[in-house]
């Protein structure tokens, strides 16, 4: 299954809401929508994950790469990850990064 | 048991065949959810690993070996790149980082490593052969 991405932009802060798998073939796309959002100013960047299934070092590559874009100033939300997202993320520390929320969690 | 072999070519991704076949095993052997990740996991890294850095996507060999046997369930990468053993390549840190603008090379390895009950690496006859593989809990007994 391929990675499909929305994006909008509102009061400053872009959403993406990612669907399906974030693995070695999506990154093209990720990175290049990531380049998009992060040409303009923003104030934080929310990525919607209640859709996205698999996470590879691939797609953890691409928040590294959405970091280096932004700069420490900018914070990156991740939200209703599934558990084993969230363990891929834990695994490599990068939840100390970003502000990680769980499926269901507020 | 059964196994599984599936040749592929290095010049292509090969993560669809990879979750492909830890699907079908998982299916077989009742693996649960979040070790079939795992596994899948494991082996995407090893397998996207070899296509990457030990073949640039030039059209080589690669062969994804897999089967149930009745304590686990395992999947092998075979290739012809020179001889690679990523325990001595995971990252340098095998601790976390808190630096998210930095993920060094080497994390995928250790994301494989970490993910599985089991790794095992030998090369033989001109082949990487790395071997991942989850174990199967026996059954909860049922409760009266």
């Amino acid at each position: 299954m391929s990675l499909a991405i929305t994006t909008a932009v509102r009061d400053g802060v872009a959403t993406l809401t990612l669907a399906g798998e974030a693995d070695a073939a999506a990154v093209p796309l990720f990175q290049r929508r990531l380049t998009e959002l992060t040409t303009s100013a923003i104030s934080g960047l929310v990525l919607d994950c209640a859709g996205l299934t698999y996470m590879s070092s691939a797609g953890l590559r691409c928040l590294v790469y959405a970091h280096q874009r932004l700069g420490r100033g900018v914070s990156i939300e991740l939200n209703e990850v599934s558990p084993q997202v969230a363990e891929t993320i834990r695994l490599t520390g990068l939840d100390r990064g970003v502000i990680l929320r769980s499926k269901g969690e507020r | 048991m059964s196994t599984v072999r599936i040749r592929l070519r290095g010049d292509r991704s090969p993560s669809p065949c990879v979750a492909a076949l830890v699907d079908r095993l998982a299916g077989e052997s009742g693996l649960g959810e979040r070790q079939a990740y795992r596994l899948r996991l494991a082996a995407d890294e090893l397998a996207t690993n070899v296509a990457e850095h030990g073949y640039r996507w030039v059209p080589l060999p690669l062969e994804l070996i897999g089967g149930v046997s009745a304590d686990r369930v395992w999947l092998r990468i075979e290739d012809t790149a020179p001889p690679f053993d990523p325990r001595l390549h995971v990252a340098r840190s095998t601790e976390p980082t808190d630096q998210p603008d930095r993920l060094p090379g080497g994390y995928g390895l250790l994301l494989a490593l970490r993910s599985v009950d089991v790794y095992e690496y030998e090369y033989r006859d001109g082949r990487n052969r790395s071997t991942v593989a989850m174990s199967l809990s026996p059954e909860p007994a049922e409760q009266s």
